[in-house]
């Protein structure tokens, strides 16, 4: 596998001046309604290390996904807008790069795949003359050198006979191959940073462990930290070193994956982890969060989950709750010094 | 195969369904998709039948056949002893009162025009003739039944989340009191916490009625809570059917102990020292599923045996199940797949 030296480069600077690849601090962003702005990512802070996959897990409407989008900065403005906070990677803040700056990184540094990867491809198009339009975006080299290197990306993904699957559209593919394909683009330039956006979340579940397995191969032999979105407590369990949870816009706990699991410090993410079906024996009934998530355009200050929440008290609909260190993890609760919570079964 | 009792509410027998793919000037038929290839089952009253299987497995086909919402290609659907597939028309749609079904999206499946009294209210009116106070009493004590609440009545869908709308579709679907209620998918589309709420409302309902529930689904660990059996499909073939418990804790099929390993566990700990079986390959296209065994050219017991001859669905345990592996090779006679020794290594991701 040619590598790209550049690349390597860089990343063993940054490395060096820094343990951190990727750190999101206080990130809020808006999106403008019917009255006025709805704030659904509401001061959000994490960063990522080198070779680390951090996990946000979250429900529809957590703002698990405009989080991500925000790093990469594709966020529609308007309707949306960032109103604060820093995305800082490789010392620079994101949020400060002309758009112009901001496509030198995109796909090159940072790549991203999607839930969908039929609709991030264009279907008019060859797979391989998207590979070679993705590499040449970045590399200075020929369209033979760059249809050679998008084979063997392919080829590295798994896709047999890669040669011929260069010359086939997008409609040729299937969902497990076409998200292979799309792994193989956002690996092109050698990124140090992948963003995987719910990547197996349309895919049956034997192909979502091959894919699985493929990233975590690939994450290893290209040394690239990952942020990977998900709903499913099952597939962040199978590949996250640590793990952010959201709940209506906020970051409510974050920690070391077995730690979260075995002692969740939150309490939806307890009740997360005891509505998943396999928290129940046989036939018994489920353990669902009682109500809804909250509309974020009426939500107040304090605490979100305050009334789904098995574990709330008088107070804790009143008071701003803020996001707590507590050894290496944080969390979003003003009961979590007294709560014993349930974990994994 | 269960015997029919008078216990039996549906039983289907050879049930075939292939779609003609056309193509040409002249349109003509090049080819057949046999999405739904020869199936047997029965549902009892007061049970829960799970069907679960991948994309492309015939599940979703299924549920419409049953229905008679698309007409099979051969076979027969006997509904409380009724030919579902002789009937006519009128007799047809007085029929369908008694069979209703709920599907994966509750968006689509809702008038965004019509409020919930006019959606649940419809059903009443058609087959009823209830009008006005009389039917929107009615709705009002389905609503409280899917734990909606009176004041719910006149408002549109677009002002419900995805579970209360699910629940929405449920009244209308219990509104004229069915015996046989199909489920497609009915939480796929829906979060964690408010697929729990919905699978716990399905079987509330279950024990106060009787009714008996078709639930189709790709997801295992879901089908196991609501499911009495289950039925695993494959390529338009049920590969194995029985107790939900034993094809959850003990399968006799080697495509069912795939799909097992292949659903992640929510417990880092357990998770990463499972060992998992990566399928080889994608799925074949059920325009031309391989010879013999259709599960063969991905299976990691495959034998010779199985390229060649179809198994057929031979009792195993508290269930039955189609693979050779009971009878040749290591001769299991019914018993669990579980402590098989891979005889094709998976190829790697």
């Amino acid at each position: 596998m040619s590598r790209h030296t550049i690349a390597n480069d860089t990343r063993a600077n940054d490395t060096a001046d820094d343990e951190i690849v990727l750190s999101v601090r206080n990130l809020s962003v808006e999106f403008a309604t019917g009255n006025g702005y709805t704030r659904v990512v509401d001061d959000v802070s994490f960063s990522l290390r080198p070779r680390e996959t951090m996990g946000i897990v979250g429900e529809s409407g957590s703002g698990k996904s405009v989080t991500s989008m925000s790093i990469m900065r594709l966020i529609p403005t308007p309707p949306g807008r960032i109103a604060n906070g820093e995305i800082v990677f490789a010392g620079q803040d994101l949020l400060q790069l002309s758009e112009l700056e901001m496509r030198r990184i995109r796909g090159d540094r940072i790549s991203m795949i999607f839930q969908e990867p039929l609709t991030a491809l264009n279907p008019a198009y060859t797979i391989g003359n998207q590979l070679v339009e993705a590499i040449r975006t970045h590399r200075e080299i020929t369209r033979k050198q760059a249809t050679e290197r998008a084979a063997e990306l392919l080829d590295l993904v798994g896709i047999p006979s890669p040669r011929q699957r260069l010359l086939d559209y997008p409609h040729q593919f299937s969902g497990g191959m076409l998200q292979r394909a799309m792994i193989a683009g956002a690996l092109a330039c050698d990124p140090e940073l992948l963003i995987a956006d719910e990547p197996t979340t349309a895919l049956d579940v034997t192909i979502q462990a091959q894919i699985l397995e493929l990233l975590r191969r690939v994450q290893e032999e290209f040394g690239m930290s990952m942020l990977f979105i998900s709903h499913d407590l099952g597939v962040i369990a199978d590949v996250c070193d640590r793990v952010g949870v959201m709940y209506a816009g906020q970051l409510v706990e974050s920690s070391d994956v077995f730690e979260l699991f075995a002692r969740p410090f939150h309490p939806y993410t307890e009740g997360l982890l005891r509505a998943m079906p396999q928290h129940t024996a046989g036939s018994e009934e489920l353990v669902p969060i009682p109500g809804t998530t909250p509309d974020l355009a009426s939500v107040e200050a304090q605490c979100r989950f305050e009334p789904r929440c098995r574990h709330a008290v008088a107070g804790c609909g009143e008071t701003v709750v803020p996001l707590e260190t507590v050894g290496a993890r944080e969390v979003r609760c003003l009961r979590a010094h007294h709560l014993e919570l349930e974990g994994a079964s | 195969m269960t015997e029919p009792t008078s216990d039996t509410l549906l039983e289907v027998s050879g049930l075939t369904k292939h779609f003609p793919v056309r193509g040409g000037v002249l349109q003509r038929t090049k080819a057949r998709v046999r999405a739904v290839d020869g199936l047997d089952f029965t549902v009892r009253r007061g049970e829960t039948l799970g069907l679960v299987g991948e994309s492309g497995s015939g599940k979703s086909t299924t549920g419409r056949l049953v229905l008679r919402l698309i007409e099979p290609t051969a076979g027969r659907v006997v509904f409380d002893g009724v030919d579902v597939l002789k009937l006519g028309r009128g007799a047809m749609r007085d029929m369908r009162s008694r069979m209703q079904m709920i599907f994966q999206d509750p968006y689509s499946s809702l008038d965004p025009q019509a409020t919930v009294a006019d959606s649940i209210g419809e059903p009443l009116s058609v087959h009823e003739g209830l009008r006005g106070a009389k039917r929107d009493g009615r709705v009002v004590e389905l609503l409280e039944r899917v734990g909606l609440k009176p004041q719910h009545l006149h408002r549109y869908p677009y002002e419900f989340s995805g579970g209360q709308r699910q629940r929405i579709c449920i009244a209308r679907a219990l509104a004229l009191k069915p015996d046989l209620l199909v489920c497609d998918e009915p939480v796929s589309a829906l979060d964690v916490s408010i697929q729990a709420q919905v699978i716990n409302l399905l079987k509330s309902i279950q024990r106060d009625t009787g009714i008996s529930l078709l639930f189709i689904s790709h997801d295992l660990s879901v089908v196991r809570h609501v499911s009495d059996r289950i039925a695993v499909m494959y390529l338009g073939r049920i590969v194995e059917i029985g107790d939900s418990e034993q094809i959850y804790t003990q399968p006799r099929h080697p495509y069912t102990e795939t799909l097992l390993s292949a659903i992640p566990v929510p417990n880092p700990v357990t998770q990463r020292r499972r060992e998992r079986i990566l399928l080889r390959g994608e799925p074949p296209s059920p325009l031309d599923p391989p010879s013999g065994c259709r599960f063969h050219t991905r299976c990691q017991y495959a034998m010779d045996v199985c390229a060649v001859e179809e198994p057929v669905l031979a009792p195993a345990g508290r269930g039955s199940s189609a693979c050779h592996l009971h009878d040749y090779g290591p001769g299991l006679g019914g018993g669990t797949v579980l402590d098989l020794e891979p005889t094709h290594r998976p190829v790697p991701a």
